[in-house]
């Protein structure tokens, strides 16, 4: 039998719902509910992992909710009906604070930033006495009210069945919205960031937002949840809701029960926190949350992606749908007829990107000085120049991968320095990388699809990206590989793979980084003809190589560049005989003579 | 004395010890890159041996330290063998392995020791007065500046004149050119993580004089490792201790301008702001 993740999960709560209608509550009632809980917390924690972070500073987040929540009520009188989704509201305040002020951190560096940033309003909310009472904490606190829907009547505040099924309506809810972030076009941008962040910016998924978005949901859940907390409890006080066990524990459970699964943060919960409670409290009373401790380092030694994927595996792989018989047989490579493309046009000689003075230093070394270069529209420019002479870093420029130092690119006359990649992809412009990014864990078809989802115009859904997903793939040659995950294919197919993707955003220039090393004489020819084609489809190149393999054979202008200085520009012939280009990359001692400046 | 001579003795004597909690940590993280969030808990199961040690024998509490040194590198050395087996991505796996470390230690410690608070606190503390300053000085503020001074001036010397020294400042700057050039990396490493469990046996005994021990109390320590060691990188000792100079007058400012309690905040703060002005935080070795 295999279950989808959706349909478990609906087992699932459903199995929770009628566990306390068999009669007398078959074992402890407040250890499940406080499971059903902790789940929750853990589903909310994960929406931020989903995008490749680990937080190790959610308790901040359930603190403010708790102290916003509990300080309206008790100094205002407010009901906790309001004062829960407010406390949530000041816990995404906070939240705001990270995404501006964390912008640029990444991985441990974020996870230590969000360790030190619970402090702040930990000692904050601990020293402000005349508003929080500080350590000695808030007693007293208004219980939940009591919810009449038709003729069923739950009292949140006194009966604890009804709060069972409050709790577990939680988790429901917070269990929903994880599906939806698992599914959906976000979902899928999420998935993006934390297999690749830089190529999730390249096919157009707007990084920060994304990753912001991902946290403010997580926040608002989380402070949700801390309100609920400090009204179940009626009292509150720093050190209940500020502690590294409650920035610890959703990270457990969910890295243990599964980060990457629909229903892996729940399962955690469920599992350890009864084996936790049940077993382990009674002969540990002190010191029983060790489990916790030794759960996270066994699964990240031994299962990285938590019980729920290992179950998962166990029942008969492959969640994704089978590779589907090819409708279509795969033609031969290159094959350009069957892709959509605007009309064809040849070099028009107007300037589409244009390089202003451009420079860009790392530290005190100039990497790049002062180049200025066009490329006009339709034609095919190739970037020539020895390792490390900058080609690389100018297309890390064009494309906003990295900013540069002094001077200006312009697209379509529109001035684009500084932007960030993904504002770059939707104005029309798609770039490959010397060393392929893959989305590793996605399938090529997927990787692909990310393209068109998320580049210009872009697609709705997985569904309808994937009949243009698979003409691309047709027109690289990779049509066989659709459903191979994108790690595992080499090196030259993944190079291909870069062209598909960068292709699915629907550029008008593409940058085509390196695209000849490591390819072979054959692969040479079939790749001149793939470019030639796309300039049939009336696309823009701009293509670097340090060799003259496949640049000799299509280009119509030749750039060269060496230790940064643009030496000349213009036809191939004309660049070739150049004494400073000969000079350069021939070690024409000669050619000295002709150029002082040469080298 | 006057509140301002007070605040530059206790920053001083703070901030020198500051530096021999981050040393241990930037030695292990320059070898292995590893963000050892156990390294505080460490400190303060170190700060529990000592402090049970000299409540039960009745002895000076700096004759706990032979214990401590001889049992926190083993220790360290049981968490190197543990990071051995973590697998890619490195850093993030590791960061979460000694997060879960760090949850265990505490654990061990309020089973252990409970959740009461301890200072190792003998009932007369003797005062050293010098009169040329005007000042006068509890025996274990001394202690502290002298012995982390000590410290710290130690390890600078091993690793700028000795060979061993040399090269384990080859394998942090380099491994794979220390390897060519013939130098053990594993070897290294266990180098690494003795010096940083005697420095940590060093620094648990001090942090039981100075600051209160509770199972929880790691996180602190450790914050201000993580802090010092992003301010002055790896294996720059002069720049570490200046950085905890500036973190133990800015700690014990905060203690006295604001109140005792916001002193906490402090080095959290600055680990915060110091990882918004440099995102990438550390480079061991300069970019490709």
């Amino acid at each position: 039998m295999r279950l989808s993740p959706g349909s478990a999960a609906a087992l699932l709560l459903a199995g929770l719902a009628g566990w306390p209608l068999l009669g007398r509550w078959p074992v402890g009632e407040t250890v499940l509910g406080l499971a059903c809980f902790y789940g929750a917390l853990a589903v909310a924690w994960n929406f931020y992992a989903l995008t490749g972070a680990i937080s190790l500073g959610h308790s901040a987040f359930f603190g403010l909710g708790a102290y916003g929540s509990a300080l309206l009520a008790s100094h205002l009188g407010w009901s906790p009906a309001v004062t829960v989704p407010l406390g949530a509201l000041a816990a995404v305040g906070y939240a705001g604070l990270w995404c501006l002020g964390f912008a640029r951190l990444r991985g441990v560096y974020l996870g230590l930033a969000t360790l030190a940033a619970v402090e702040v309003p930990r000692v904050i909310i601990d020293n402000w006495n005349s508003l929080t009472r500080g350590s000695q904490g808030l007693v007293g606190l208004p219980p939940l009210p009591t919810l009449t829907l038709g003729p069923l009547s739950l009292a949140l505040g006194t009966d604890t069945r009804a709060q069972y099924f409050l709790l577990l309506a939680l988790l429901a809810l917070s269990l929903l919205l994880h599906h939806v972030a698992l599914t959906s076009r976000w979902g899928w941008a999420w998935r993006a960031l934390r297999e690749n962040e830089t190529a999730a910016g390249l096919v157009g998924v707007p990084v920060w937002r994304h990753r912001s978005l991902a946290l403010l949901v997580s926040a608002a859940l989380t402070g949700g949840l801390g309100a609920v907390y400090a009204h179940l409890l009626g009292i509150l006080e720093p050190a209940l809701v500020f502690t590294l066990h409650l920035s610890a524990l959703p990270l457990v459970l969910s890295i243990f029960g599964g980060r990457y699964h629909l229903l892996g943060p729940a399962v955690g919960a469920l599992i350890l926190y009864p084996l936790d409670q049940l077993l382990l409290r009674p002969w540990l009373p002190t010191g029983h949350a060790v489990v916790y401790g030794v759960m996270v380092i066994l699964a990240i030694l031994f299962f990285p992606r938590g019980v729920a994927a290992w179950l998962e595996r166990r029942e008969g792989k492959d969640p994704e749908p089978a590779r589907r018989p090819s409708a279509s047989a795969p033609g031969p490579h290159g094959q350009g007829e069957s892709a959509a493309s605007p009309p064809p046009a040849g070099p028009s000689g107007l300037p589409c990107l244009e390089m202003v003075r451009v420079s860009k230093r790392f530290g005190r070394r100039p990497v790049l000085r002062e180049v200025s270069l066009q490329v006009h529209s339709g034609e095919i420019l190739a970037v020539l120049g020895p390792n490390g002479s900058g080609k690389t870093t100018l297309f890390n420029l064009i494309s906003g991968v990295l900013r540069p130092t002094s001077g200006r690119i312009l697209l379509f006359g529109t001035d684009i320095t500084g932007w960030p990649p993904h504002r770059i992809v939707h104005q029309g412009l798609a770039r490959t990388s010397q060393i392929p990014r893959p989305f590793p864990e996605m399938t090529v078809l997927q990787n692909v699809a990310m393209g068109l989802m998320f580049g210009s115009p872009g697609a709705p859904s997985l569904e309808a990206a994937t009949p243009r997903a698979r003409e691309l793939l047709e027109l690289v040659g990779l049509a066989d590989q659709a459903a191979t995950p994108a790690g595992e294919l080499p090196f030259a197919d993944l190079q291909r793979l870069e062209v598909a993707r960068a292709l699915a955003t629907g550029p008008r220039v593409l940058l085509l980084d390196e695209m000849a090393a490591g390819l072979g004489p054959r692969e040479v020819v079939q790749a001149a003809r793939l470019l030639r084609t796309l300039r049939q489809q009336g696309l823009t190149l701009m293509i670097n190589d340090h060799l003259l393999t496949l640049t000799a054979r299509v280009s119509d202008r030749l750039a060269a560049l060496d230790q940064g200085e643009l030496l000349a520009v213009g036809r191939p012939e004309e660049v070739l005989e150049h004494p400073a280009v000969r000079a350069a990359y021939l070690g024409e001692r000669e050619a000295e003579a002709h150029e002082p400046d040469g080298l | 004395m006057s509140a301002g001579m007070h605040l530059l003795v206790s920053g001083f004597s703070l901030g020198s010890f500051y530096a021999v909690v981050a040393l241990g940590f930037a030695l292990i993280f320059g070898v292995t890159h590893a963000f050892n969030l156990a390294h505080g808990e460490l400190i303060i199961l170190s700060g529990y041996l000592a402090y049970f040690l000299w409540r039960a024998l009745e002895v000076h509490p700096l004759a706990t330290l032979p214990l401590t040194l001889a049992l926190m590198p083993v220790f360290a050395l049981a968490l190197a063998q543990l990071l051995r087996l973590v697998r890619e991505p490195f850093p993030m796996n590791s960061l979460v392995v000694t997060f879960g470390v760090a949850l265990v230690v505490e654990q061990a410690l309020l089973y252990t020791f409970s959740a009461d608070y301890r200072l190792i606190q003998p009932a007369a503390p003797a005062m050293v007065p010098f009169p040329a300053l005007g000042l006068v000085f509890t025996e274990a503020q001394i202690t502290l500046l002298a012995l982390s001074l000590l410290a710290t001036g130690t390890v600078h010397l091993w690793l700028t004149r000795t060979f061993e020294g040399k090269a384990l400042r080859a394998t942090i700057q380099n491994p794979q050119a220390a390897r060519l050039a013939g130098i053990n990396l594993g070897r290294m490493r266990m180098t690494a993580f003795a010096v940083g469990g005697l420095l940590i046996g060093l620094a648990g005994p001090l942090y039981g004089q100075t600051l209160y021990l509770y199972p929880a109390g790691g996180l602190e320590a450790t914050l201000i490792a993580v802090v010092l060691t992003i301010f002055a990188g790896v294996g720059r000792i002069p720049t570490l201790l200046l950085g905890g100079w500036v973190l133990g007058l800015a700690e014990s400012w905060a203690a006295l301008a604001l109140g005792a309690n916001w002193r906490e905040l402090v080095s959290a703060l600055l680990l915060v702001l110091l990882l918004i002005l440099r995102p990438e935080g550390l480079k061991t070795r300069p970019e490709a």
